[in-house]
């Protein structure tokens, strides 16, 4: 056994203890300093209020709350970045295509069998982290990238060609990436519109009713009487958090596996394309 | 009676779990080549991972005081170690096939390859 062995072990165990002992005795400070512990307050008092529908975003799950609806622009743009990332690989990957070649086979029964047995079990804890996203931890993001894992599985363990011939081809995945992101846009502008067509004001990433401000200065004139549905059956749908739910994870599905599956092209193939010989 | 039976036979599977998460750690640092220390790894997630959660499965069901969410907490606890015990195998066998067929890692010491007798009688 080398001395650097023996330094490397005792340093990990040195810091295992270190860390449980900062963890008990309290080490890292005071959870959060009390000017802003009011903030918290508000957030948890409004998410799910029903009294006061002009503050709430009338659903449990506080985080989706904040992250969809009271700072609803701000996740907008965030998405913006993944996607734009997903077109800058589309326009470098740009005529490349799935060809049926030789090692369509996929990996061997084994494997085969397992996928089988895993990719519907993958595919439905996806949609319940997605769609259940504004009662419970979890939401569109999240549960779009767990449903990608089940398709990236079937493009490892079947070969890629196996997603073309169930017809998943790189343009179809390319436009439930584009529905989705569409979905979501309209979502955000579906109070606007139904204010411009039947009169009134509403705000542009409006969940429920808010109040109305006038242009030029901070005074309530009165309030925007259109909200999005916020009740389906017996459980809170939470508005605009559902939808922005249900079209980011299938916006998320289609863009990361088109990313997954250029990323798993060919070489040989690929060669032709990005390399551009036909310029010489 | 019957909690006291299952308690044990948790805490049972939960040692054995252990031993094997144990004898796994060893193998990975101890055992020669590749093929082999994947084996290891597989002793650390079937004996270390599906064992245990079994274990922990049945631990829920003998702990009265938390009512009837102790079959939710063994039905998952169940699942899940069913779930790892199928994939883990998957995975393992993928990975030392590829491994096999790409010729990535050096199979000695070997004393009888079965593999290449069998590619040997097709050709």
């Amino acid at each position: 056994m080398k001395l650097s062995d023996i330094i490397v072990g005792i340093a990990m165990a040195l810091l295992a203890v270190m860390l449980s002992y900062l963890m008990v005795y309290g080490g890292l400070g005071p959870i959060a300093s009390y000017n802003i512990r009011p903030l918290a307050a508000a957030f948890l008092n409004n998410t799910y209020n029903p009294w006061q529908k002009i503050y709430s975003a009338l659903s449990p799950e506080a985080v989706t709350a904040i992250v969809w609806d009271y700072r609803g622009l701000d996740t907008y743009f965030e998405t913006s970045v993944l996607f734009i990332a997903i077109v800058g690989l589309v326009a470098l990957f740009r005529g490349a295509n799935i060809v049926q070649g030789i090692s369509s086979k996929g990996l061997s029964i084994i494997v085969k069998t397992s996928t089988k047995i895993i990719v519907p079990l993958i595919l439905v804890a996806g949609a319940s982290l997605a769609f259940h996203g504004h009662l419970s931890p979890g939401g569109g993001f999240q549960g779009g990238s767990f449903m990608t894992v089940a398709t990236a599985l079937l493009a490892v363990a079947f070969s890629i060609e196996f997603l073309q011939q169930k017809r998943l081809s790189l343009n179809t995945l390319l436009a439930v990436r584009c529905v989705g992101l569409l979905a979501i846009a309209i979502v955000s502008v579906y109070l606007l519109i139904n204010a411009v067509l039947l009169g009134g004001y509403a705000y542009i990433f409006q969940n429920m009713q808010r109040l109305l401000f006038s242009p030029n200065s901070l005074v309530a004139v009165g309030i925007s009487q259109y909200s999005m549905p916020y009740w389906f059956l017996d459980r809170p749908l939470g508005g605009t958090l559902f939808f922005f739910n249900l079209s980011e994870s299938i916006a998320v599905i289609g863009g990361l596996t088109l990313g997954a599956v250029l990323l798993l092209l060919r070489e040989n193939e690929l060669k032709t394309v990005i390399g551009g010989e036909e310029h010489e | 009676m019957i909690d006291i039976i299952l308690v044990t036979a948790g805490l049972a599977l939960i040692t054995i779990g252990v031993f094997c998460d144990f004898v796994a750690a060893i193998g990975l640092i101890r055992l020669p080549n590749f093929f082999t220390r994947l084996h290891a790894a597989t002793v650390g997630s079937i004996g270390g991972a599906v064992v245990p959660m079994l274990g922990a499965a049945l631990l829920a069901l003998g702990y009265e005081p938390l009512g009837s969410t102790r079959f939710i907490l063994a039905g998952v606890a169940f699942t899940t170690s069913i779930v790892t015990m199928i994939l883990s195998q998957a995975g393992s066998h993928a990975l030392a096939r590829a491994t096999y067929r790409a010729k990535a890692a050096p199979l000695q010491p070997i004393i009888h390859d079965a593999l290449a007798e069998k590619r040997g009688e097709e050709q």
